[in-house]
């Protein structure tokens, strides 16, 4: 360094204030420059994708809204309740159904036990439906003799009363039947159940 | 040459100024009093400029004073920036003031060891003075000669042989420049000696001789004649040649002051004799240089400014556009979190009410299981029915056993009473398809009844198939196995009672 800089001309050495002051502008606007192109110019680009999404959001809101109007709920609404009548909606409703059905079995000789096989759901956009399989297991009851019909006409006069009249939605997936002709030793009966937990 | 130029006379205090336009004397001034040094320099130049009328920029000086030395150097065979640097070492070693220095040289012949330069030092602050004087009056310096750069240029008129070393002597101003070279332009030595030989002759022609002596001793060249210019200097030959011992010739031109300022006009601005050092030569182009690139800067800096303006006015704009949109913006979410949980809600009931109402299973065991027991055969007891769905279609399996109503014989009960029930369940409303059922037929064939059965159970089967109705197995019974199958042997004593069927409805 001591070598090279006595070897500087005198004209470097000349005005170097003003050059200095030259350069630094020059640099400082070059600088300024870099920053307003790569930091500020893109924020115009961004505020006007901003703003655009807000127009196209509302463009959105107002196509739902015409696609989805409220007055389509209130159409829907009655239906929709109708359907809601087809399912249980919470587990002592169940139990109720088959305490009832129970009840309903031993009055025509028959004596009845429900176990759960599966809960498979069915999704929707808000909450799930279950859908509850139960094995109904139906067998004559020992010392029943107050009714003269038969076991299988026993049988399939509950069988009737389950699958008719009902408020609810059930539906009879299996049926195993064993015995003797008339005389049924015992039936199996598969179905399922619709619950959902939220309802209204 | 430039087309206007002051060219002054400053030689030992006289100071005389020519307004020079293309090559022409225009005007002459001369200063009436002495200007000893720089501190008159501004003064007498502004006279001049005055005085002499001119209007132009360029100042050319002719100088010759005690500030300015001249010294003989050897230099190692180097050019350029390490010439330049070895020269500025050098000069630094041999001034004889304080002041920071600024040198000029001029290329002498090779001495006898190595290279030479003649060197003329003095002070910058000097030189500086100068060129400031001619700035505050709008001036450029650009140039400023010793007489020995001019008389160099008198050596290719010398009427002597080219490899002549020859001395040239000038009167200037109570002074003496002596320079010693050759017809060819080439220098050896060059000084002042402070004599004029008027007044001491004797003084001048020891020193010229001294000289002479001096490049002999370094160049091994000993000039044998001398060249004397200025005024009547034919009236002094015969002295010199007294004290010098060869011939002293006295060329006629240049012998003026006038003379002088013409002839240094003909050297070129940017030859390294230049007094003016090159910085202060081109300090014109430099500043006009500089201006041009600050102007350019500014320019840059305009614009720059302006697209920063631009740019934060139209930011300031899409801000204040996207500012003003914000609460449309909330509101608007609002509004979209109220429509989708509307449009979920909808969907979520169009689904819930398409899942629990469409596709409703009818209980079709139970209507299945009173059917049959409607449809069931007399001969035949049901013992066990399976029904289940699998993939919507429902699969059924009915296992039973015969029981003729009376003498019935069992094969014969059998195959009708299946018959009669495949055929019922078919025409029924569940409709209902056989996919597989009992063949009671292979057993019947094979297994080991009696005579008779077998007959009775022969003659059913003809019955049947000249009524044209075909069974399963049909094929097998044509081709009876001579023994029996060890499956058969399992079954045996079950196989006439027991039966099978399978199907499935939709």
């Amino acid at each position: 360094m001591k070598f090279f800089l006595p070897r500087l001309p005198k004209s470097f050495t000349r005005h170097l204030p003003e050059r200095l002051l030259i350069i630094f502008v020059f640099l400082l606007a070059l600088v300024i420059a870099y920053w307003s192109i790569t930091k500020r110019y893109p924020l115009i680009g961004e505020y006007q994708k901003k703003s655009q999404s807000i127009h196209s959001l509302e463009d959105e809101v107002q196509r739902i809204k015409a696609q989805y109007p409220e007055q389509i709920l209130k159409e829907t609404e009655s239906g929709y309740l109708r359907a809601m009548d087809f399912v249980f909606t919470n587990e002592d409703h169940i139990k109720f159904w088959f305490d009832y059905f129970q009840q309903r079995a031993g009055l025509v000789g028959l004596e009845m036990k429900q176990q759960l096989i599966s809960n498979d759901i069915i999704k929707t956009v808000k909450a799930p439906i279950f859908l509850r399989s139960y094995q109904v297991e139906l067998k004559p009851l020992q010392h029943y003799s107050t009714n003269t019909l038969s076991p299988h006409e026993r049988l399939l006069s509950f069988l009737y009363e389950l699958s008719t009249n009902q408020y609810k939605r059930l539906d009879f997936v299996e049926l195993k039947a064993a015995g003797d002709g008339n005389q049924l030793e015992q039936a199996i009966v598969g179905i399922k159940l619709w619950y959902f937990t939220n309802a209204p | 040459m430039d087309k206007k130029v002051l060219a002054i006379y400053w030689l030992n205090g006289r100071f005389k100024a020519l307004s020079i336009y293309k090559g022409e004397v225009k005007a002459v001034w001369e200063s009436p009093k002495l200007v000893e040094d720089e501190s008159n320099f501004q003064a007498a130049l502004t006279d001049s400029v005055s005085q002499t009328g001119y209007d132009g920029v360029k100042v050319s000086v002719l100088i010759s004073n005690r500030k300015t030395m001249f010294h003989l150097i050897e230099v190692p065979p180097v050019t350029g920036a390490d010439l330049e640097y070895y020269v500025e070492r050098k000069a630094n070693q041999l001034k004889t003031f304080d002041d920071p220095l600024a040198f000029c040289y001029k290329k002498t012949l090779p001495t006898r060891i190595s290279n030479g330069l003649l060197i003329n030092i003095y002070p910058r602050p000097f030189l500086e003075k100068l060129a400031e004087a001619c700035r505050n009056i709008d001036l450029h310096l650009s140039r400023m000669f010793t007489l020995q750069s001019v008389m160099q240029m008198q050596l290719g008129s010398l009427k002597v042989p080219s490899e002549e070393v020859v001395a040239l002597a000038a009167d200037v101003e109570g002074a003496t420049a002596l320079l010693i070279g050759r017809k060819d332009g080439e220098i050896y030595f060059g000084r002042t000696i402070y004599g004029d030989w008027k007044v001491d002759a004797e003084y001048v022609g020891t020193e010229i001789m001294r000289s002479i002596l001096f490049v002999k001793q370094q160049f091994g060249a000993m000039a044998l004649r001398l060249f004397i210019y200025g005024n009547e200097n034919e009236k002094w030959t015969k002295t010199l040649e007294q004290f010098v011992g060869f011939p002293v010739e006295a060329p006629s031109y240049p012998s003026t002051p006038v003379d002088w300022l013409k002839e240094s006009l003909k050297i070129r601005d940017d030859v390294t004799d230049n007094l003016v050092t090159p910085d202060l030569r081109q300090e014109p182009q430099a500043r006009l240089f500089l201006k041009m690139v600050g102007f350019l800067a500014v320019v840059v800096a305009v614009c720059i400014g302006g697209w920063i303006g631009f740019v934060e006015k139209n930011v300031a704009k899409q801000n204040s556009e996207y500012m003003r949109l914000i609460p449309l913006l909330e509101k608007l979410e609002g509004e979209k979190k109220v429509v989708i949980s509307r449009k979920e809600e909808l969907e979520h009931r169009q689904q819930f009410v398409k899942y629990v109402t469409d596709n409703i299973t009818n209980p079709v065991p139970g209507w299945f299981f009173g059917y049959l027991c409607d449809v069931f055969p007399d001969d035949l007891v049901l013992k066990e029915l399976h029904i289940h769905q699998t993939n919507g279609l429902w699969y059924v399996h009915i296992d039973g056993v015969v029981q003729p109503a009376d003498n019935k014989n069992l094969e014969q009960a059998l195959s009708f009473g299946l018959q009669l029930l495949q055929n019922r369940l078919e025409r029924s409303p569940f409709h209902f398809k056989v996919t597989g059922k009992t063949k009671f037929d292979l057993s019947a064939a094979i297994s080991p009844i009696s005579n008779s059965s077998q007959n009775d159970f022969s003659s059913a089967l003809a019955m049947r198939r000249e009524a044209g109705i075909s069974m399963l197995g049909d094929g097998l019974t044509n081709t009876p196995s001579s023994g029996p199958l060890s499956f058969v042997e399992k079954i045996k004593g079950k196989e006439k009672t027991v039966f099978w069927l399978e199907g499935v409805m939709q």
